[in-house]
């Protein structure tokens, strides 16, 4: 029989530790245990004889670092560790099976780490089709701590062999993964992913994982395995033991089966005799099937919005269409611009940010892979990937960390084959526009039959209708005088007879009429209404914001009226001092005044006078007092946010009329390679940018080749360094040869806080910046000349 | 695990010198970041306890060499040793790249809050173990300070479950993410 269908029908029992009983037979602290494979098989052997003769029928092979980060021959571990354990499986005359045993690669993921997700994949894909090639009956990738790993792991496995896929986390006691998702987050993404089972191991005791058990199974569709500790790690004498008895362990195995595991085994500190009292405790209970869920839930790595009652904010900033200046970051690179929407939006309540990053001229699947990184890396609220182009929407599905949402899909036959396998396989709650070949249908019953139509087509592809929203499509009312009843009307009936969630854009409404933002909240608060699930609105308008607050108020959806009382009555509380101008605002920092006088100076001056007038002449004094010690790095740096504050306004003036200001000269910086810190160079790069030049940054862990590039692409004569360890210097030394080499009269300054002058000359730079403020006296000595 | 940071100690990490304090503006950022810190911040810390003997240039823990001549007279006399790891969590790293974005003095200012309060931990920390382990406990010395080179993280790694448990992982160079991290070597005086 197929493990498949056995799993989550009846009763499995896993084996318990390898590594403790490793130790037993003679493996040392420090020693690596997937070569006892090869160097003691006999030992394997009798450890996978003696869990079997517990009972199990699953084992569970000793690879569990087995990846080409720690060794040379992969291959050679992985099969003769599937074979170890098939040969002690075939002596038993009932249904056994061989698990290929996957732990993490010991390297975080980009962005928390500097592996990235790429290289993570390929990682296990050599470890998975190894295992398939062995023998394997499944994979178990186990004692995984963060999202993205998992589902670098599920995706090798999934695409590279066609063995069930089981994961387990290791929590802590309060349910929390290393990477910061809860148990909520954990199940939306991983049965986004369609693993084909849940569970947690190692960590903890069975006592702490009984109580997380019991929140697992109110979000888990899918059959979940516990495999606890030996209780909680106890350190005697340097030894670490526990001291959860066998008995004791089955008794409390026995309790997890009863609360809805459907498959038990052990970790750290479990042995053959916790193993067997388990099974002959439990092998006469009766499964406890997972009941089906049907609630519809996004998540990022560490967060998950669930749609119910209370509308969901969908933030629709980062969306060129009709923004000047979001297309210019687009078309510049300029992605913090990006992440900055990203934050305010956030910042303002959005739930969910739409990302949306299609023109004409740029290449889109790039750029897009490029903005969800960049957010997710600074942000934990769910992405709404929007794109027609789907390459570009495999692309961002496939590196997006947890279950996003998608946008969108609709009842053309061509979209919906090939939107919906992506969605099969990535996972996602994607957006259903009720349109097909016929356009979009004047009637509500019309688009009714589109949404019952998707609904199932969704479903021969295996996509259940908890991950469909229905967005009606909301047409201007000034074109036709029923167009908002009817989209109102939709939303009541896509809710009410189908049983769907709904999500609108709001603002198409008003279109063609004046004062819109009061047209578009009034018909917000009639979509809510009527049942609305989720709004695609600008989260950093006070009118939609307080229509929802209001509506949230008078639903009884905000306890307290926290949010009402908090968003709506809100007031800046910076200083009113009415004798300080801009120059002043700068100095101390003040950044709404600053917005306020820049507005005030331009009315009178052009961009270049206050530039050159006031902000730069600001900035000197600050950097003078730096200088001087009157000043530390906190004042310098809120002057410098507070000039860019400045700089905005006057950009978005210059953009509103078409014109630029000349940039001072480019500037190529980067972090050197091997150095994971960037907090010095960000500084430096806000700095100069500050003082008009023009800085490509490259980021942190850049070859020297990738720098060399950069500076010949972009025809850079100044670049700029950074290295924060003594380990690092040596990489940077080598950056510099290797710019001296490759190309002609380019200078280099370098910094970082174990530098010296006496260092920096050693090792070849032209200039030795001591702070972020001599970065820009550089800076200005270079371009002079 | 409520931390606390210290404004003098956030303060020299910010840059300034020679005692200067900062103002009252600064403070209000500093406890902003305080705050911000607070909510994504997941504290943890791992020690496990060693026998050990003296090399000719180090010490020698569960045959692992560690060669530093400042780390044999900083643990002088001691009888055990213990290794030990803390981290505030990856949370604290993913704030400080937002504002990274968003506002660079808050970057530098996060940045000195978290350094503040992993070294709290570490204080907790040490003195939980005091009461676990008896004797008289040596100050923490680090991979990374005088002649112990930072390549011993990837020894101390291997000795401690630095990745397991807490989620740490080494580069290249051999630099901890999260970077808000510690590890550290404590001798033991049993009486």
């Amino acid at each position: 029989m197929k493990f498949k269908e056995k799993f989550g029908k009846e009763i499995l029992f896993f084996d318990g530790a390898m590594g403790t009983m490793l130790q037993k037979n003679g493996l040392k602290t420090g020693e690596l245990p997937e070569n006892m494979n090869i160097t003691h098989p006999d030992v394997l052997l009798k450890i996978h004889k003696e869990y079997l003769d517990a009972g199990c029928n699953v084992i569970t092979t000793n690879t569990f670092g087995a990846n080409s980060l720690k060794f040379n021959n992969v291959k050679e571990i992985i099969t003769s560790a599937v074979s170890l354990a098939k040969k002690s499986a075939e002596e038993y005359d009932r249904d056994t099976f061989v698990a290929l045993d996957v732990g993490p690669i010991g390297r975080l993921l980009e962005p928390c780490g500097d592996l990235p997700f790429e290289q993570a994949y390929e990682l296990f894909k050599e470890q998975v089709i190894a295992g398939e090639n062995a023998g394997a009956d499944l994979v178990l990738i186990e004692t995984m701590g963060d999202l993205y790993e998992i589902k670098a792991a599920v995706l090798a496995a999934k695409e590279n062999t066609n063995l069930p896929v089981l994961v387990s986390m290791i929590f802590d006691e309060k349910g929390i993964l290393l990477t910061g998702a809860d148990i909520k987050t954990a199940v939306v993404t991983l049965e986004g992913l369609g693993v084909d089972g849940i569970g947690m191991n190692c960590g903890l005791g069975p006592d702490q994982m009984l109580e997380l058990l019991k929140e697992m199974k109110e979000y888990s569709s899918t059959p979940i395995f516990i495999q606890p500790n030996a209780g909680l790690p106890i350190s005697v004498n340097g030894k670490t033991t526990y001291n959860v008895t066998p008995e004791e362990f089955a008794e409390k195995q026995l309790e997890i089966l009863k609360n809805g595991a459907c498959a038990l085994g052990g970790c750290c500190g479990t042995t053959p005799e916790h193993i067997k009292a388990m099974i002959d405790l439990c092998k006469n209970e009766k499964i406890i099937e997972n009941a089906k869920k049907s609630y519809t839930a996004v998540s990022s790595y560490s967060k998950t919005v669930i749609f119910n009652e209370k509308p969901v904010i969908i933030g629709e900033r980062i969306n060129p269409t009709g923004k000047k200046l979001l297309k210019e970051a687009l078309r510049n690179n300029d992605m913090d611009y990006i992440y900055r929407e990203g934050v305010t939006q956030t910042d303002s309540g959005a739930d969910i940010l739409d990302v949306n990053v299609g023109l004409p001229e740029i290449d889109e699947p790039t750029m897009m892979v490029n903005a969800v990184k960049g957010l997710q890396s600074i942000l934990d609220t769910p992405l709404q990937i929007d794109t027609s182009d789907t390459v570009a929407m495999e692309k961002a599905l496939r590196i997006y960390n947890g279950k996003p949402m998608i946008n969108s899909v609709n009842g053309k036959e061509e979209s919906m084959n090939s939107v919906f396998p992506l969605v099969k396989k990535y996972g996602g709650v994607v957006v259903c526009l009720t349109l097909d070949e016929n356009g979009i249908p004047e009637t509500v019953e019309g688009r009714l039959a589109i949404a019952e139509k998707i609904i199932n087509k969704a479903n021969d592809f295996g996509i259940e209708k908890k991950d469909l929203v229905f967005d009606p499509l909301c047409m201007t009312v000034s074109t036709n005088k029923d167009n908002a009843k009817i989209t109102l009307e939709c939303v009541r009936r896509l809710k009410k007879d189908l049983g769907v969630h709904t999500v609108l854009g709001v603002s198409n409404v008003s279109f063609g009429l004046p004062n819109r933002e009061l047209l578009n909240s009034s018909f917000f608060t009639l979509a809510m209404q009527n049942g609305l699930s989720s709004g695609i609105i600008n989260p950093k308008s006070e009118m939609m914001m307080n229509a929802y607050y209001s509506y949230c108020a008078l639903m009884g959806y905000d306890n307290n009226f926290e949010n009402y009382i908090g968003n709506v009555t809100e007031t800046k509380n910076e200083v009113k001092t009415d004798n300080v101008d801009l120059k002043t605002a700068v100095i101390k920092g003040l950044k709404e005044r600053a917005k306020q006088e820049t507005e005030k100076e331009l009315q009178s001056k052009t961009p270049l006078e206050i530039i050159d007038g006031i902000l730069i002449p600001a900035l000197d004094i600050v950097g003078k007092d730096f200088e001087n010690n009157n000043v530390f790095l906190p004042g310098l740096l809120m002057s410098a946010e507070t000039a860019g504050v400045s700089f905005e306004i006057i950009k978005k003036h210059l953009v509103k009329n078409g014109t630029e200001t000349a940039k001072k000269g480019k500037i190529v910086i980067a972090t050197v390679k091997g150095d994971i810190h960037d907090i010095g160079k960000n500084i430096v790069k806000v700095l100069l940018e500050n003082y008009g030049y023009d800085v490509i940054d490259l980021g942190k862990d850049v070859t020297p080749q990738a720098i060399v590039d950069a500076v010949k692409t972009h025809n850079v004569k100044l670049v700029g360094l950074s290295a924060l360890m003594t380990t690092t210097v040596p990489s940077m030394a080598e950056t510099i040869k290797l710019i001296k080499e490759q190309t002609t009269d380019v200078s280099v300054m370098v910094g970082g806080a174990v530098l010296t002058e006496e260092y920096a000359e050693m090792i070849g730079a032209d200039y030795y910046g001591k702070d972020a403020m001599s970065s820009v006296r550089i800076a200005e000595k270079f371009f002079l000349n | 695990m409520l931390l606390k940071y210290e404004l003098q100690e956030t303060a020299r990490y910010m840059g300034y010198k020679h005692g200067a304090e900062p103002s009252e503006e600064i403070c209000e950022l500093v406890d902003e970041a305080y705050i911000e810190l607070c909510k994504v911040i997941q504290p943890k810390y791992i020690y496990k306890e060693y026998d050990f003997t003296r090399t000719e240039d180090g010490i020698m823990v569960d045959g692992i060499e560690f060669k530093s001549k400042k780390l044999l007279t900083h643990i002088r006399k001691s009888t055990s040793i213990i290794l030990f790891g803390a981290t505030l969590g990856q949370g604290a790293d993913a704030l400080i790249r937002k504002y990274s974005v968003t506002d660079i003095a808050m970057t530098a200012v996060a940045q000195a809050v978290a350094g503040s309060m992993v070294e709290n931990l570490c204080d907790i920390a040490c003195d939980e173990m005091k009461k676990e382990i008896k004797g008289e406990h040596r100050p923490r010395f680090s991979p990374g300070y005088g002649d112990f080179h930072i390549s011993a993280q990837e020894d101390f790694f291997r000795l401690l479950p630095m990745n397991k448990q807490l989620g740490i992982s080494l580069s290249d160079g051999f630099m901890m993410t999260p970077t808000k991290t510690v590890t550290a070597f404590i001798g033991v005086i049993k009486e």
